[in-house]
């Protein structure tokens, strides 16, 4: 009883607590300037320039979002009060259709630089080079201007590269997917970093190409060779020149607040159906970005049917070693399985990709990382059907004359298969699931696609529900795929 | 056939502590006999069968099959073993193949013998089983009799050279015993060489031409049934093979809980079912105690069951005493007709320790 008051006590506390958070953060004057933003809280995306810069304040409190759309779906639930990135994200049709609308801009600008490795001043060199000539040009400025002004998502004209550089391409990593400094349309990358980075290819005659990093994974990317160039918003930092080589700056960029607009009529209740349509039409059908979801899916599905097929068949050669006769074999086995369940996926992922692996696609990566977790989980749950089978089944296998491979083809490895099955559905669909992660290695893969359409719609609802139902309808399909397979390997063995 | 010498196997736990279980164990085995191996639980029967196809490995000795030392490394022991057919005291039919499967992997896998010609062959064996109809059925379908006799039926679908049954009815209803001992008594008329494990006596004296006594480890005596059962030489062995159980209690004084007695003596009659002559028993005690043999304490009364003869029996024992107690007066003679009329006979007799009356109760 005194415990259960207790509980009750602090769940009161808590209750408290977050009501007078939320009170604060919604009562009191409008932030109109820098200095209103004392006490306050302002979101930003994990890892990205501003973060990094405003960490270290005391007037405010900055908070970590890993995408745009979940700061703006916290600024609206009044979890924050301002959210800071780029001044020119957001277009002014956006923001009013968002209910919001940029307060201020920060004092100092930014400059903002690519990166390179320190062995590879070359490059940089070369780019500087060619910065000039642009700025000299007036180019640098007609090109800035033009894409700063640009009104809504359908971008200026995005000056045609030529194809037939016959150079070796030239790698550029970034985290940034937001208009108009840099982002996707389907397969294809359009924004001011993207015009000057394509023109800087015609330079020197190396044709691009872009791969798309979690902010905190582009910079180990650079250092382990994966890409040539590191861009996306990059502020120029002391840090960052102690350890890169950092190019010219290209763009002076100034940070905004964006605030909730008290003014403005926002939508709230029942989202009505044609909210609903509207939606369905702004994330799935514009720009094409269903097919952005069907790519992921097919990424998502190459890499969980190829693990489960190369896991299978390094399972059994597992199995095999748990249940040698020496016992070093076993040991060696029984060492991977827990080295193996010791590391978290996203760290093994990591791992393999800026070390092991360099220089291996990242779908590639993703099915080694995979198949080393799936061989283990094979293993151990045969392992486990095996030892329910039990030994009797095994030594009037041996009685009769068979050889151990025998008994495990003809007798106990089919009993073990139709015990596993349920496990095994389990373990699919985890696998499945676990997928999800793969975004950190460069892989657009299902999770991935839905935050590239969220980055461009900054909508955090439909795009979550749509790779919600195609999770959910993927592990009822592949329970109905493990059911036929294993039907069709129990046949087969016997 | 086969000849075991000095075979010894220590099993070693993981503490470090020894188990002999066979103790320089030697004997021979004919072509076309049938021998059986009996002997208390724990006395190593069951490590002795399974040794001789290498299902267990033993510590030292050797196993000669048709010249050759099977024990030694390298033998092909598992072409020996497909010559050997082998019978579980659970069964352990294949659960996920039905009696015809079970019957005819072996010789498909191992023989390359074709499926029609396996089927068509484990009918015949099937029909000589007696389960026919059974072939399409799957092994959780099947009775305890069924299924060890679908055991035998695999066994033989190899035309082993000899057959090893290891406790083959211990995990039957006394209602199944009965099939699968036709079966094993077929096989033997057949002159099919068999080495059975079993506790079942009257089986193995009935089944078998030769029988080996084995204890702690050693075998004590072997002979045939009619020397190992009617004239044991050994003392252990005649305790077993006569299977007599006995029941104990030493009365002290006048006052005794002769009500935790009579529970006990009820557990026990239970126990080897013979509760019917619970009440009978009951009796004579009362008589003898309270009346005939009020006056002689200690007293100790015995309570004795030989299986094999299914004879009961009370001995009442009184220390130190050389001469009858039972006075020849009236009332004590009469006493004495009411327990023979309960009984089958009574003798008194002296022995080292005192004087013995002995009730056989049938």
């Amino acid at each position: 009883m005194k415990r259960l008051l207790f509980f009750i006590f602090i769940a009161l506390c808590l209750v408290a607590c977050n009501n007078r958070q939320k009170s604060q953060s919604k009562a009191n004057q409008e932030i109109l300037s820098e200095k209103d933003l004392q006490g306050k809280v302002v979101a930003t995306l994990t890892g990205c320039s501003f973060e990094i810069d405003m960490a270290g304040r005391s007037d405010f409190k900055i908070v970590r979002q890993p995408t745009m759309s979940d700061c703006i779906a916290s600024l609206r639930q009044g979890r924050v009060d301002a959210i800071v990135y780029d001044e020119v994200c957001f277009t002014e049709e956006m923001l009013r259709e968002k209910g919001m609308k940029k307060a201020f801009l920060t004092e100092k600008s930014y400059p903002c630089a690519f990166a390179c490795t320190k062995s590879n001043l070359d490059l940089v060199n070369k780019f500087n080079e060619f910065l000039a000539k642009l700025k000299s040009s007036g180019e640098l400025n007609e090109i800035t201007l033009r894409w700063q002004n640009c009104i809504d998502y359908t971008h200026p004209d995005m000056p045609e590269t030529k194809d037939n550089l016959t150079g070796e391409p030239l790698l550029v990593g970034t985290a940034y997917t937001t208009a108009p400094i840099s982002y996707m349309i389907l397969d294809k990358w359009y924004g001011l970093e993207i015009e000057i980075l394509n023109r800087f290819g015609e330079y020197i005659g190396r044709p691009v190409r872009y791969q798309l990093y979690d902010f905190a994974a582009e910079i180990p990317a650079l250092q382990s060779g994966q890409i040539d160039i590191a861009a996306g918003v990059l502020f120029v930092t002391e840090e960052r020149k102690k350890v890169l080589a950092l190019t010219d700056v290209y763009y002076n960029c100034y940070g905004a607040f964006f605030v909730m607009d008290k003014d403005a009529q926002i939508k709230t209740g029942d989202p009505k159906l044609s909210d609903i349509r509207g939606s369905v039409r702004n994330n799935l059908v514009a720009e094409n970005r269903w097919v952005i979801l069907a790519r992921g899916l097919k990424v998502t599905l190459e890499i969980t049917l190829f693990s489960m097929l190369f896991g299978s068949i390094l399972g059994t050669g597992l199995l095999a070693m748990r249940r040698s006769q020496r016992p070093w074999v076993r040991k060696t086995a029984s060492v991977y399985a827990s080295v193996i369940r010791g590391i978290p996926m996203v760290v093994l992922l990591m791992i393999l990709f800026y070390i092991v692996l360099v220089g291996f696609s990242g779908i590639a990566v993703a099915v080694v990382a995979f198949t080393l977790t799936f061989t283990s989980s094979f293993a151990s749950t045969m392992d486990n059907a095996l030892l329910a089978v039990g030994n009797q089944q095994y030594e009037a296998g041996e009685a009769m004359g068979f050889t151990r491979a025998q008994i495990f083809r003809y007798i106990t490895g089919p009993q073990a298969l139709k015990r596993a099955l349920p496990q095994f559905k389990g373990e699919a669909v985890s696998l499945i699931k676990n997928t999800s992660v793969v975004g950190y290695v460069a892989i657009q893969d299902l999770t991935r696609a839905c935050d590239m359409i969220r980055a461009r719609t900054f909508e955090a609802f439909f795009p979550l529900l749509f790779i919600t139902i195609i999770y959910f309808l993927l592990a009822w399909l592949i329970g109905i795929f493990m059911d036929y397979i294993f039907k069709i390997a129990i046949k087969h063995l016997l | 056939m086969i000849s075991i010498r000095h075979l010894s196997k220590t099993f070693v736990d993981p503490d470090g502590s020894h188990l002999d279980v066979l103790k320089d164990v030697s004997c021979e085995i004919q072509k076309g006999e049938v021998v059986g191996i009996i002997g208390p639980s724990g006395c190593g029967k069951s490590t002795l069968l399974r040794t001789i196809n290498m299902m267990t490995m033993p510590t030292s000795g050797e196993i000669l099959f048709e010249g050759e030392n099977i024990a030694a490394n390298g033998y092909p022991i598992n072409k020996l073993r497909q010559r050997m057919g082998m019978v579980f005291q659970t069964f352990n039919l294949f659960e996920h193949l039905n009696v015809l499967g079970n019957i005819t992997l072996a010789p498909m896998k191992l023989k390359g013998i074709k499926q029609e010609e396996a089927e068509k062959e484990a009918m015949q064996i099937l029909h000589k089983v007696g389960m026919d109809d059974k072939c399409t059925a799957m092994p959780a379908e099947l009775s305890g009799g069924q299924k060890q006799r679908i055991a035998i039926a695999r066994c033989l679908a190899m035309h082993p050279d000899i057959m090893l049954f290891d406790e083959p009815l211990s995990a039957l209803d006394p209602s199944m015993v009965g099939e699968v001992q036709t079966v094993i008594r077929q096989l033997a008329r057949e002159g099919m060489t068999m080495l059975i494990a079993t506790h079942k006596l009257k089986f193995a004296h009935d089944v078998c031409s030769r029988i080996i006594f084995m204890n702690k480890g050693q075998i004590h005596e072997e002979g045939t049934p009619k020397e190992i059962f009617e004239n044991p030489t050994h003392s252990a062995t005649k305790a077993f093979v006569q299977q007599i159980y006995k029941l104990w209690f030493t009365i002290e004084g006048q006052d005794f809980d002769i009500v935790e007695m009579h529970s006990q003596m009820l557990q026990f009659c239970n126990k080897y079912n013979i509760a019917h002559i619970i009440e009978t028993a009951q009796q004579i005690i009362n008589l003898m105690v309270l009346i005939v043999l009020a006056d002689y304490r200690p007293l100790t009364v015995r309570l004795s069951f030989i299986e094999q003869f299914e004879r009961v029996s009370l001995d009442f024992m009184i220390k130190d005493l050389t001469t009858s107690p039972l006075d020849n007066n009236e009332f004590t003679q009469s006493v004495l007709d009411d327990i023979r009329s309960l009984s089958k006979e009574i003798i008194e007799e002296p022995t080292k320790l005192g004087f013995r009356i002995k009730v056989f109760l049938n």
